[in-house]
């Protein structure tokens, strides 16, 4: 290190992190097994013995913008191997959470969100009260606009149109994906103020390229495949990526079919049957969702107390989320072909309105956590972590490879 | 215990440095000794070791000084072969089985070594931890005592492996016909001198050992060293036989490790330096890295680290190697560790390296104890012990060798006591 260090420990800070997880973070005695066995560490700037010494120093700062602890893809092999149990890897899982709540945007929701208290209101209180309000505004705003929903047949637009969907969802979604966007901007600046004030941080590669080479990295997961006891992990992030990501595409070309195509003189084919290549994207893409967020679910619970990752409830409340949300969607589907298959076009009128419609809104409920939440719960792991992964190539964190150094001499 | 009273009788089992203590300074001070010892010679550990540190003189000396103290003392029983099978009772009234396996060779022998030809199997050399062989009639080293030839008998039944040896020796010193014995004994006190045995390096994931030959452990590097070892004293990699060039010690091998053995021995960092000294003073051109997480030197001892440590061939890094790999083609190993003061990671390829493993305590062995003993967590045996039993050295905490002097010297005391009226 260029210069003496001046030491600003924040105790509360240190509290936090052990209450996120990070419990045993004072045992460890700097032996760095952990910055050796670990196969994604990387040469400029090993990780993660020297987080493990920032975080019983409460060095916040250094922390919350350390690129290094995204570089982490949280396989625990440092914590097999740790030999006094101070979990080097739950340490590394708290302090990232600890970055998403510090870069919330307005903060107040990265500590609502993240609150075990506040899990209750802010998952289904909040949601279920602006869902069923924007059903009561439904009636006024049609009406003030003499608005005639002309897919108000269909069976659940009938209980909550797509222009009320959309807009709902897409105007809270936007609205705090504003304050993600906000708090990538600062991670990215404490990035890189970081890097300056431990003389690291020279740019080796140009932005492009290295978002080129991070986005390459996430979409073949290939940092996943460096973890050798948990390798089972791989597959179940990949399979619940690759579902939320199909869904995702679904959600959007939905929106520019019904929306977008008229207005180009395309015939509106919402909604899809299902031999329709975007219904079997869908269906394709929910199970992917289930089976993958469901594995993470019996990994997580399986996994032994010995050096194995323990989930906190930052992890359990994404996870589960996940697959109920997979798993609500699949009931709602099923209710609407159940239902239309029954009673035709009048099926909104039939007897299986109520109970599908009750499962449509906890479905909106869960999908309102999981999306609306997304810059401030776990779910902001994929951009924090690309952001870094980025930055990482931008300066020559060059990840798996090993180019080590020999013992300098002098 | 009155000037005329009673010395008592006392027991002490295991035969290195700090049992060899305890007996004599119990009998020096008029009690009756017992001096129980699995092996075939007294010494043990110390036996084994090149030199002290860190005066690096060779134990050969104290040992020696030592053992004439026990032969001349008429008031020490020596047993060799020997352990205790089942012992019961309290203070003042212990029972003990001991059982003495046969040596097979007699008072008679001379050490002639003539018997040595005559017989053809051949036994790992245990003395030197393996390295190399010696005949199944074999001297366990030259100043062992009792200074007496011995047949092992794990390599064959000695009717077979010796029988041509027996009717060589000129003294009539060979009795094939030998056989186990039990011997019941009651003592006043006991004392557990069981010290201590390396632990199997195998199984400390990412060191290697046992995979790559020339990743030895501090135990072995004492034999490597030692003029009376396998190599006459020339430090050589096991892989070609070749002087190594380059060492990496490896601090904290196993130790101080939940996944292996939690507690610190507090001696391998002396060991590792005095054998870095071994090295540099048979080639001044090796170069050797320590690789440590704390250098633990404490007290006068601290004089000997700083000495070493002016040595512009000696690198000390901060940060414990967790991975070893080999060149298969040339046997260099390739240790990785973080040098944690300078926050990178670090690969030095090496001719050799030495894993500083630790004490394991032995404990009570295989014996039988009548309401047990109390063990602390890392398996020594406790200082307060529910039967009133006795510990010396390392079988109560790891230390070094004047340590072991000093306590079993304040534990004969306490025996003493004990037997006295």
């Amino acid at each position: 290190m260029p210069e003496a260090l001046l030491l600003k420990p924040d105790r509360k800070f240190v509290e936090e992190v052990i209450d996120a997880g990070g419990g045993d973070l004072k045992k460890c005695y700097q032996c760095a097994t952990c910055s050796v066995v670990c196969g994604l560490s990387n040469e400029p700037s090993p990780f993660p013995r020297k987080e493990m010494i920032w975080a019983q120093w409460g060095l916040k700062d250094r922390l919350i913008s350390d690129p290094d602890i995204w570089l982490c893809h949280q396989c625990n092999d440092c914590s097999l191997r740790c030999p006094r149990g101070a979990r080097p890897g739950d340490v590394m899982a708290a302090i990232r959470q600890k970055a998403i709540e510090h870069y919330a945007f307005p903060s107040v929701m990265g500590r609502l969100v993240n609150s075990a208290r506040a899990i209750p209101v802010m998952l289904l209180l909040v949601p279920a009260l602006l869902i069923a309000g924007a059903l009561l505004v439904r009636g006024p705003i049609e009406a003030a606009f003499n608005y005639v929903d002309p897919h108000g047949h269909e069976f659940y637009a009938h209980f909550f149109p797509h222009w009320l969907l959309i807009a709902f969802y897409t105007s809270l979604t936007l609205l705090t994906f504003g304050g993600l966007i906000v708090g990538l901007f600062r991670f990215w600046g404490g990035m890189k103020a970081n890097d300056a004030a431990l003389g690291k941080g020279a740019p080796i590669l140009g932005f492009i390229p290295s978002t080129i080479k991070a986005l390459m990295a996430l979409l073949t997961h290939d940092r996943f495949g460096s973890c050798t006891d948990q390798a089972s992990r791989k597959p179940a992030h990949f399979m619940a990526f690759y579902g939320f990501i199909a869904l995702f595409i679904v959600t959007t070309w939905a929106v520019i079919d019904i929306y977008v195509m008229p207005y180009l003189g395309v015939a509106t084919l919402y909604p899809f049957g299902l031999l329709h290549p975007m219904k079997i994207l869908a269906n394709v893409g929910g199970v992917l969702l289930i089976v993958g967020a469901g594995r993470a679910i019996l990994t997580r619970k399986s996994a032994p107390k010995d050096g194995y990752h323990q989930s906190t409830t930052f992890d359990w409340v994404f996870v589960w989320l996940l697959l109920l949300v997979g798993i609500s969607g699949f009931i709602v589907e099923i209710f609407r072909f159940v239902a239309e298959g029954a009673a035709g076009a009048e099926a909104y009128a039939s007897g299986f309105a109520t109970p599908a419609y009750a499962f449509y809104f906890m479905h909106l409920v869960l999908v309102f956590g999981l999306l609306v939440y997304l810059p401030y719960s776990k779910f902001a792991h994929m951009w924090y972590r690309l952001a870094a992964m980025i930055y990482g190539e931008h300066t020559g964190r060059t990840g798996p490879g090993k180019q080590l150094v020999k013992v300098d001499l002098s | 215990m009155s000037g005329n009273g009673k010395r008592g009788d006392i027991l002490v089992i295991g035969g290195g440095i700090s049992g060899i203590t305890a007996a004599i300074e119990a009998a020096e001070a008029g009690a009756n000794v017992t001096l129980v010892e699995k092996e075939p010679f007294l010494g043990g550990r110390v036996a084994r070791m090149n030199l002290y540190f860190p005066k690096m003189c060779p134990p050969s000396c104290g040992i020696e000084i030592n053992i004439r103290r026990v032969k001349t003392n008429p008031q020490i029983r020596t047993l060799t072969l020997a352990t205790v099978e089942k012992i019961s009772g309290g203070p003042g009234a212990y029972k003990a089985t001991i059982r003495k396996d046969p040596r097979y060779v007699n008072a008679k022998c001379t050490t002639c070594g003539e018997c040595v030809e005559f017989c053809d199997v051949e036994r790992p050399d245990s003395f030197n931890l393996g390295m190399g062989t010696t005949k199944a009639i074999y001297m366990p080293y030259e100043m062992a005592y009792p200074a007496r030839y011995v047949i092992d008998p794990a390599v064959g039944d000695p009717k077979e492996t010796c029988a041509k040896a027996a009717e060589a020796c000129p003294y009539g010193a060979i009795d094939l016909a030998m056989e186990a014995e039990i011997e019941e004994a009651e003592f006043d006190a006991v004392i557990w001198a069981t010290g201590w045995a390396p632990p199997d390096a195998t199984q400390f994931e990412g060191l290697g050992f046992g995979d790559y030959a020339n990743v030895v452990n501090n135990v072995t590097m004492e034999r490597l060293s030692a003029l009376n070892g396998p190599t006459a004293g020339k430090i050589q990699r096991p892989s070609d036989c070749e002087a190594p060039r380059s060492i990496a010690f490896v601090q904290c091998a196993g130790s101080r490790d939940e996944n292996y053995f939690k507690h610190c021995s507090g001696v391998c960092c002396m060991a590792s330096l005095k054998q870095a000294r071994y090295v540099r003073d048979q080639n001044p051109e090796a170069q050797i890295y320590i690789f440590y997480i704390d250098i633990r030197a404490p007290g006068r001892l601290e004089d000997f680290f700083t000495a070493v440590k002016e040595d512009e061939k000696l690198s000390l890094i901060k940060g414990k190697v967790a991975n070893i790999t080999e060149d298969s083609a040339t046997g260099k190993l390739t240790v990785e560790a973080e040098d944690i003061l300078s926050g990178q990671r670090v690969a030095q390829e090496v001719d050799m390296v030495v894993l500083a493993t630790g004490m394991i305590p032995q404990g009570i062995g295989d014996t039988k104890v009548e309401g047990g003993v109390e063990l602390d967590e890392h398996g020594f045996l406790a200082i307060n012990q529910p039967q009133g039993y006795l510990a010396a050295g390392c079988a109560k905490r790891p230390v070094d060798v004047a340590t072991c002097n000093r306590d079993a010297t304040g534990v004969a005391l306490k025996a003493l006591h004990l037997g006295a009226e």
